[in-house]
């Protein structure tokens, strides 16, 4: 195996975990033998990370390809309204992702709406 | 994840953790084998895939990787480029940590948080916002775990399999392409609720702005930033406390 591989393998993979396991542990032991809870600001703060993170993410894996290939903007928006639809009849995030998935899949291709 | 049932309110074990990764898996799979795929493209073996999604388990950036590497890039660039993309797990743990709010056992959130990538994040999220008590640590292991070896086994099999990808049909091959789309708009649709509507309407036109001006990894760091703001300003500017801090005056 490649040494370069390896390497780079070994530091990312101890900052990822720093950076993910290390605010738990920063927290726990901060925390210890402590009943206070943090300042109202502050979890404000925290309690808008999640659906923020969820919704950024949402733009960054959606927006680029349709900047590159905008030919995608029909079939993106049915699959949208697809999966929108279903989760909301059926409450079911697999299903409803795969279908909508499908059906991007088979408008991009057999149904091209050039822009 | 995905049911709404009021009558199971105990906390859920390891392998409903494992049967609640579904959604992920199902992302996973075809995303992780298209990273194998491209790491054999730019010269590295399955092999090499496998580890570096076992060793870093870094989603979209381990495709920045095996480019940069192959381009030539040394390594404590790739490496430093990297964990500035991934800068932003710093901010997860934080935010589960306000909806737990009890204390873990520090063992096992090592191994569980060890794949807290963003859609495991969200996925604990919307159980601990939606259904405190069904959250554990063992559920939280489940997810994560099965998650990661999901992970790790596509990019084995995109390096084993890189030469019959064009012999897939090609409404399957373009339905790859809009699996994470799907995935991060089912979250959303799972996560939201009405006194989300600011917060989100804000991060989502300021990391458009941001994916298109600036690039995407800041995208994201800079959406959660304006999202954090936007959950302030609508506080302590507008006067339109959340219920749950409707009370608290500081």
């Amino acid at each position: 195996m490649n040494l370069e591989i390896i390497l780079v393998g070994i530091i990312v993979g101890i900052a990822n975990f720093a950076s993910r396991f290390g605010p738990f542990y920063v927290i726990q032991k901060f925390q210890q033998g402590s009943q206070k809870r943090g300042a109202l600001w502050l979890k404000i703060a925290l309690g808008s990370i999640g659906i923020a993170a969820i919704s950024s993410m949402l733009v960054v894996a959606t927006l680029p390809p349709l900047l590159e290939t905008p030919d995608k903007s029909f079939a993106m928006l049915i699959g949208f309204i697809v999966l929108a639809g279903l989760y909301f009849k059926f409450k079911k995030i697999v299903m409803a992702t795969l279908t909508a998935a499908l059906t991007y899949g088979l408008i991009y291709t057999y149904i091209p709406m050039p822009f | 994840m995905s049911d709404h049932n009021p009558v199971a309110m105990q906390p859920a074990g390891f392998w409903q953790g494992a049967k609640d990764s579904q959604a992920i898996i199902f992302t996973y799979l075809p995303v992780s084998f298209a990273f194998g795929v491209s790491a054999t493209q730019f010269g590295f073996t399955a092999w090499e895939a496998l580890f570096l999604s076992c060793s870093m388990y870094a989603g979209a950036s381990q495709f920045l990787v095996v480019a940069l590497l192959g381009s030539g890039t040394s390594i404590w660039m790739t490496a430093l480029t990297v964990i500035a993309l991934d800068i932003r797990h710093l901010l997860y743990g934080p935010a589960l940590q306000n909806l737990i709010q009890d204390r873990l056992n520090l063992k096992k959130t090592a191994v569980w948080a060890w794949g807290l990538t963003d859609e495991v994040f969200a996925s604990g999220m919307i159980k601990l916002s939606q259904r405190r008590q069904e959250w554990s640590e063992s559920w939280m292991l489940g997810l994560s775990l099965f998650s990661w070896l999901s992970w790790a086994t596509g990019s084995f099999l995109g390096g084993l399999f890189a030469d019959q990808v064009s012999h897939l049909p090609q409404f399957l091959q373009a339905a790859l392409d809009f699996l994470l789309p799907a995935l991060f708009l089912s979250f959303l649709l799972a996560a939201f609720e009405k006194k989300h509507t600011f917060v989100v309407t804000i991060t989502i036109i300021v990391s458009a702005v941001a994916c298109y001006f600036i690039d995407l990894s800041a995208a994201i760091f800079i959406g959660i930033s304006s999202g954090i703001l936007a959950g302030l300003f609508k506080h302590y500017v507008l006067k339109k406390p959340d219920p749950e801090y409707a009370g608290d005056q500081s």
